[in-house]
């Protein structure tokens, strides 16, 4: 890119071309005061206060709309500018209402900040007051319109960042304003409360709701603890608590300026009455506080007293999706070889890791591609988007927004989903499947594209192998019964194929895949359809698995899983067992251990008996409460260490209060494969402890000493053992598969290193339920994460009240006679819940939505505990029901 | 064949429609028919004729004469007399103010005989929904010549060398922006028409609309081919309904002819023309607002960088030329730039339109040569001042432009010129001020118009428009303080040089050039709490001067709320308790006796 040399204040400067006046200034440390200003936001010249003056023409000139010139000379400063500027200043304070005494902007408020800075204390003009109502009727945002400078950053964050649409200016002139549609309250508009306005508000107009007043004493750079998208934050700290959330704004983050209701509201969790604060200990059947060192050698005794007596592999390990990575890491070391046991899963079993493992193995033969799509910015330079039960505006709102953004930059998206989500009412096609038919569709596109005779031919012949076979089962591949089972039309169809064809998909696959009955065929299939595209590799193309946990990805790589080491190493693998070993200075034994579904089905064959839980709630996560209730109460000892008290802590024989994700140091790796260093901005209340610290107390009193370490010395050996974790990495880019290859010459390719397509599989076709008419689909919403422990607790999102009624058709609603408002009882095979309805348009006929975490996750009552991915699997995700009227 | 042996063009512009075009028309026909004329006398409705004061307006061809202020009763005489006897209705003539003479034929009219006719020369003369009556006129000939005969570059060096001036107001020069857009990368491009004419007191553009429509499509299309643009848009305000309606005829009849629509002229070229209708903001006129609201956006403008140009309407090389602008094209085409260029100033080339209006006889749309005092304009073409009252100040270019007070009417029309004095050439809008108008007043109508338009979206703009209306309406209210004429001077640069759109950049100059020339009414108002032309409600005293007060008593009958006690032979006096501040007395009495 050319270079652009030009004089500002005198000084020489240089830029890239195409920057402004501003950025060039900028990049050179000299300031220019902006208020409409942002580096994520198109930049508008509305404030008028970076105002320049070009020294060869006279010309007062904004600079941020100003491209930098070639031999430019501008100033800053210089008495005219500064006349201007302060003229603004002055028109702007006398609009400005007298209340910045009670502002909770404070001292943050950039207006009052220039005005002090340009000595603006009386404007000397009389009062023009545009008084509005202070709207604060929700319990997120505030809005104090009287304050408003017109800068339009929330409106253009609406429009350009989170892609929402909820505000627009209204009126004109000295009227106009940022406006909901017909300027309705913000509750009754399309706004998500994903708070990203309000952060970027220079003034008090937009304000956080909340019970602290004023400004925090310090604010510190962290992650946000829900999503795998992990979000930069700024945590606003008072008196050791987290008073303020808001986003980082740091260029090229994953989140930038954006944030959604969860990470900007739903952190309020941290501070309720309901954490963790003492060990307990059940005493008479209830539990009772008592000393760390009691509690610990409690646990210790126990859990060594029963491996004694029925073996390692009575006891299991559950680690955690939401815990750092070297927490988990030591989890792991401590169960296998602490313990003797492989025993070892983590929630990720719950929101994905199977489908990360089943690419991963299958794109991995020996070398460390990452099959993955890396940055989610990628998203926005990708040839076209398959999105397949996938709701991201929900599950992870962040990563929601850059879809939006490809769909506003022209990129065509093709979604796979039985209810029009977000996404579906934005792509160019929508295949609006039968919930579960997934396998088909995917297999059907393959079909298509192959029959039309293109698809990524030097790809294949380079990566891949068993192309042939497989194309031959395509060319037979029956498109008929395809359309039977999806309930997709082929015209429509070969719409979505017409699409795809020759071009790099990036895939988003979630929830609706990942626990669907044929999930492991779905995705063997999915992968099918990525080999024969060449979607692999390229920029912007390959997978994006939602991940729900902020440390899903983290959790896997640590290891905390029954089949493979750290770095996703084979157990089986007797090399990297080895080196292990090695390392550790321990025997790990060689079985394949129980995954959580199967630590489950032990506990009721009374073979499990211990249990030791770092944060997780299965009791509420995991489907068929009953059912995993009985198994749980079977286990002789259950150790939970968590940050809440919840459904399962309640069970607990040892409670161990933890640290939440501000309150310890830790690395942490989101979907992208980020690696996000956090350390304790506060302390852990009352007597809690990092996780950390609890796992190497247990292992110390169990005997295991080695494990009582520091943090930085558990880094040291994951960076040295994982090449993905390498030292000196901050953040770890994936390594593309493109580089690998042309890094590696062609002569040393190995046959053993080709990702081998697999066979077509073909679903059953199904004969409609007589009794049970309906399908439930599950799902998320916005406002809660996973099964909303968290969430649930948090005291703003609770106020909002956000609804959680099942969602069906105007068609059905007709049919049998239910309208909104109407309770209903939905049963399903296993179980039934009851709820209100909500008449959507959104869904076809014969589906019901239920929104899960709500009301302690009691819509996993409706769904069978099978194990994902095996054959016998019913799927998650939805189930059939019918409704009865109460 | 054809016997029609007369033709009568009744002027069918808005102005005259107002005044009763439409009932007279009725009534000529009837009176026609009932005397088997109908054959023999056709009624053309053409579009605007340009005198507006005297509407409605008729022109009988071929002998030339002009008829004015026509009513329904009229109908019978004019047929009797004129059409059967052939004795011209000498009372509904043209009658010279000054001479008390009557002026039957058109061009003798001093009103006509001053003016060049180039852009209006088919204004009176055909039928603007007959596209057959424009290309009897040399109609489309231009599109022919630079579709068949000339390349892009060819046309743009002949508008280069006409020296044509966007008359949107800002001057640009027209070959110059047509070759910026030329030379910009890109296979769509656009061409737009800037019709959102709607600066108080102009109508310029609507008026050639309606009078001659095809001449603003053939500039389009000469337009297009030069950059190679195949879709074009007529921006026009939704107030101009009979614009709107001529252009929406014109365009179906050009599609009709092959003239519009694909492979124009068998030459191969595209281009369409679709009309959008504004929603009534004044800021859409400003070029990149405009392409805002035609993408289906708010119009508010952003800054430039990028120049439409490059990147104007969907992020498309465009250009935007007003109507005035595009309808010199086709002339400059068919007779040459050179040709055009012979009449005008150095820097201004051609003829410019005004529309002319306020305290002036005349009252109607103008076409000078550029060089053209403004004397003339007032006096010679616009018959002077009404009422024997004394010339104050013309106001040029509506809220963006300024007011040209008695000491420089002998400025010449010139883009360079008339800025030099403190005004904008402007769309063409001329409001002329007598004794009457209170400058201060006058400031803050304009003041009131534009923080009223201004979109928001810039801080000077917004707010410093907004602080100037109220810095004026105290002044007027009579709370103006000393330190207001500073707080004036000071914020209205600091406003025209920071705002972001030509809205704001111009939107303080009503203020400035009142300041430059009427200072001493700002005193006034400030210091001695008066307002010298009595315009000022707040500064009225509403008492009866007895020394002018003539007893007549006039004022005494008109006052709506029994304020004034009046009895014959004696002075009037108001109750003020009672006075409502109406001016109905004020306005009633000839004696100026009201203070």
């Amino acid at each position: 890119m050319k270079t652009i040399t030009l004089t500002i204040n005198g000084e020489h400067v240089s830029c890239t071309e195409g920057s402004s006046l501003l950025e060039a200034a900028q990049g050179h440390g000299i300031k220019i005061p902006t208020l409409c200003h942002h580096h994520s936001l198109k930049p508008v010249g509305a404030c008028r206060m970076c105002l320049v003056e070009d020294e060869k023409t006279g010309r007062i000139i904004a600079s941020c709309v100003t491209p930098a010139a070639q031999k430019m000379s501008v100033l800053t400063e210089s008495p005219r500018v500064l006349k201007h500027r302060r003229n603004i200043v002055r028109l702007m304070m006398a609009e400005h209402p007298e209340s910045c005494i009670i502002c909770s902007k404070g001292n943050r408020c950039s207006l009052r900040q220039y005005a002090a800075e340009l000595g603006i204390g009386e404007t000397g003009l009389y009062p023009i007051p545009n008084y509005r109502n202070i709207e604060q009727a929700n319990p997120f945002i505030q809005r104090d319109l009287t304050k408003c400078i017109l800068c339009g950053k929330c409106i253009r964050a609406d429009h350009e960042l989170v892609v929402t649409g909820a505000i627009d200016y209204n009126m004109r002139g000295f009227d106009s304003r940022p406006s909901t549609l017909f300027d309705r309250p913000l509750e009754k508009s399309t706004c998500t409360f994903c708070g990203t306005c309000l952060s970027i508000c220079p003034t008090g107009a937009l304000s956080p709701v909340s019970i602290f007043v004023g400004t925090p004493e310090k604010e510190k750079l962290s992650f946000c603890g829900f999503c795998g998208v992990g979000c930069r934050l700024s945590l606003g700290i008072s008196d050791n608590q987290v008073v303020e959330v808001n986003p980082a704004h740091i260029k090229k983050s994953v989140n930038d300026a954006a944030l959604c209701v969860r990470g900007h509201f739903g952190h309020d969790f941290l501070n309720v009455k309901q954490r963790m604060t003492k060990p307990m200990i059940k005493k008479d059947g209830s539990l009772s506080s008592v000393s760390w060192a009691e509690a610990i050698e409690l646990v210790a005794d126990r859990l060594t007293q029963i491996k004694d007596k029925h073996g390692p592999d009575s006891i299991a390990f559950l680690g955690s999706s939401k815990c750092a990575n070297e927490e988990n890491y030591l989890f792991q070391k401590l169960a296998r070889i602490g313990f003797k046991t492989n025993n070892i899963d983590n929630g990720g079993y719950i929101s994905g890791r199977l489908m990360l493992d089943l690419i991963d193995t299958r794109t991995d033969p020996g070398r460390r591609f990452n099959f993955f799509a890396g940055t989610l910015s990628g998203l926005e330079m990708a040839e076209v988007i398959f999105i397949a039960g996938a709701d991201p505006s929900h599950s992870i709102p962040v990563a929601g927004y850059y879809l939006k953004r490809s769909v506003k930059n022209g990129t065509p998206v093709i979604v796979a989903d039985p209810r029009k989500t977000e996404m579906a009412g934005l792509a160019s096609v929508w295949l609006r499947l039968k919930p579960g038919s997934d396998l088909e569709l995917i297999n059907a596109l393959s079909a298509l594209i192959y029959r039309k005779n293109v698809y990524a031919d030097s790809f294949i012949k380079r990566f891949t192998r068993g192309f042939e076979k497989y194309s031959e089962s395509l060319s037979s591949y029956d498109l008929d019964r395809a359309a039977r089972i999806t309930g997709i039309s082929i015209q429509e169809m070969e719409r979505a194929a017409d699409l795809l064809v020759g071009k790099k998909i990036a895939f988003m696959v979630g929830d609706g895949i990942i626990k669907n009955r044929y999930g492991m065929e779905t995705g063997e299939a999915f992968l099918n359809l990525a080999l024969m595209t060449g979607s692999i590799g390229y920029g912007g193309a390959g997978f994006h698995f939602p991940a729900k946990e902020n440390n899903q990805v983290g959790a896997w790589d640590m290891g905390t899983v029954p089949d493979k080491l750290p770095g996703r190493q084979p157990l089986n693998d007797s090399l990297s067992r080895t080196s292990w070993e090695k390392l550790w200075g321990g025997e790990i034994p060689h079985e394949v251990g129980l995954d959580l579904c199967g630590m489950i089905e032990a506990a009721e064959q009374a073979k499990l008996k211990a249990l030791y839980i770092m944060g997780e709630n299965p009791l509420r996560s995991l489907p068929d409460r009953q059912r995993v209730l009985n198994a749980l109460e079977k286990i002789d000892f259950i150790v939970v260490q968590d940050i809440l008290n919840n459904e399962t802590s309640k069970l607990a024989d040892a409670v161990l209060p933890g640290a939440a994700f501000c309150e310890k140091k830790g690395t942490f790796t989101n979907m992208e494969g980020r690696l996000r260093s956090v350390s304790a901005v506060v302390e852990p209340p009352g007597d809690a402890k990092s996780d950390f610290e609890i796992i190497g107390l247990v292992a110390e009193k169990c005997g295991h000493t080695s494990l009582k370490c520091s943090v930085e010395s558990i880094r040291e050996e994951l960076s040295k053992r994982i090449p993905m974790y390498e030292k000196g990495r901050s953040n770890f880019h994936p390594v593309w598969i493109k580089e690998a290859i042309d890094s590696d010459p062609a002569e040393e390719d190995d046959r053993e290193r080709l990702i081998s397509f697999s066979q077509v599989v073909t679903a059953d076709e199904e004969e409609a339920d007589k009794e049970y008419l309906f399908t439930a689909i599950i799902g998320s919403k916005r406002c809660h994460l996973g099964s909303g422990t968290r969430t649930g607790y948090s005291p703003r999102i609770k106020a909002f009240n956000f609804s959680d009624a099942i969602e069906i058709s105007e068609q059905d609603s007709k049919d049998f006679g239910i309208s909104d408002g109407n309770k209903v009882r939905l049963v399903s095979r296993n179980g039934a819940i009851e709820r209100e309805v909500c008449v959507k348009k959104n869904i076809g006929r014969g589906m019901v939505f239920v929104p899960a975490a709500f009301n302690g996750n009691d819509a996993g009552l409706l769904i069978r505990l099978t194990k994902l991915f095996d054959s016998t699997s019913e799927g998650w995700n939805c189930c059939p029901v019918k409704l009865e009227k109460i | 064949m054809n016997t029609t042996r007369t033709q009568l063009l009744l002027c069918g512009g808005t102005g005259c429609h107002s005044t009763g075009a439409i009932a007279f028309k009725e009534s000529l026909a009837l009176e026609l028919k009932k005397n088997n004329l109908s054959e023999e006398i056709r009624i053309i409705e053409t579009g605007c004729n340009g005198f507006c004061a005297v509407g409605p307006v008729m022109l009988v061809q071929p002998e030339g004469i002009f008829y004015q202020e026509l009513k329904p009763k009229d109908a019978p005489e004019l047929v009797e007399e004129h059409f059967l006897k052939g004795r011209p209705v000498n009372r509904l003539f043209y009658t010279e103010p000054a001479s008390k003479e009557t002026i039957p034929d058109m061009n003798s009219i001093p009103f006509f005989s001053h003016q060049q006719f180039w852009v209006m020369r088919n204004k009176g003369l055909i039928d603007p929904e007959v596209i057959d009556e424009y290309i009897a006129r040399d109609g489309y000939f231009g599109v022919a010549k630079a579709l068949q005969e000339m390349t892009p570059e060819q046309i743009v060096e002949e508008i280069k060398i006409s020296g044509l001036r966007g008359r949107g107001g800002a001057g640009f020069p027209t070959g110059i922006k047509w070759e910026f857009a030329q030379k910009s990368p890109g296979d769509i491009k656009y061409v737009l028409c800037n019709a959102d004419e709607g600066d108080p007191g102009a109508f310029m553009d609507r008026s050639i609309l309606e009078a001659d429509p095809h001449a603003v499509l053939e500039g389009m299309i000469i337009a297009a081919k030069a950059i190679n643009s195949h879709q074009g848009y007529i921006y026009c305000r939704s107030e101009y309904p009979l614009a709107v309606k001529r252009l929406e005829i014109a365009i179906r009849q050009a599609g009709e002819y092959g003239l519009l629509g694909k492979n124009i002229l068998d030459t191969g070229f595209d281009f369409e023309i679709d009309i959008y209708e504004g929603a009534g903001a004044f800021v859409c006129g400003e070029e990149t607002a405009l392409m805002r609201s035609i993408e289906g956006k708010r119009g508010m403008p952003r800054p430039r960088p990028p120049f439409p140009a490059h990147k104007g309407l969907w992020e498309k090389p465009t250009i935007l030329n007003n109507v005035e602008t595009l309808a010199n094209i086709s002339q400059i085409i068919l007779n040459g730039g050179k040709w055009y260029s012979s009449i005008g100033t150095e820097t201004s080339k051609g003829t410019k339109v005004f529309a002319l209006s306020g305290d002036v006889n005349n009252i109607g749309l103008v076409e000078v040569p550029m060089g053209t005092s403004l004397r003339t304009i007032i006096y010679d073409i616009g018959g002077g001042i009404p009422n024997k009252k004394k010339f104050k100040a013309v106001q040029l270019g509506g809220p963006s432009g300024g007011c040209v007070p008695e000491e420089c009417l002998d400025t010449l029309v010139d883009y360079e010129a008339i800025a030099k004095v403190g005004a904008i050439m402007g769309s063409g809008g001329a409001i002329v001020m007598d004794e009457n108008t209170c400058m201060v007043d006058m400031a803050r109508f304009f003041m009131d118009f534009v923080q009223d338009e201004s979109c928001g979206k810039c801080t000077p703009c917004r707010e410093g428009t907004r602080r100037l209306l109220q810095i004026l309406e105290k002044i007027c209210d009579g709370k103006g303080e000393p330190s207001d004429i500073n707080v004036l001077e000071e914020l209205s640069p600091v406003i025209k040089s920071s705002a972001l759109c030509g809205l704001g950049q111009t939107g303080p100059n009503p203020v400035l050039s009142t300041l430059r020339y009427f200072k001493d009414e700002y005193i006034a108002h400030i210091y001695e709490k008066k307002c010298p032309a009595k315009r000022c409600v707040s500064l009225l005293k509403f008492e009866v001067d007895p020394d002018l007060c003539k007893k007549c008593g006039l004022c005494f009958k008109a006052c709506p709320t029994e304020a004034i006690a009046w009895k014959k032979k004696t002075v009037a006096v108001i109750d003020k308790d009672k006075c409502v501040k109406c001016l109905t007395c004020y306005a009633k009495c000839k004696f100026d006796a009201i203070m």
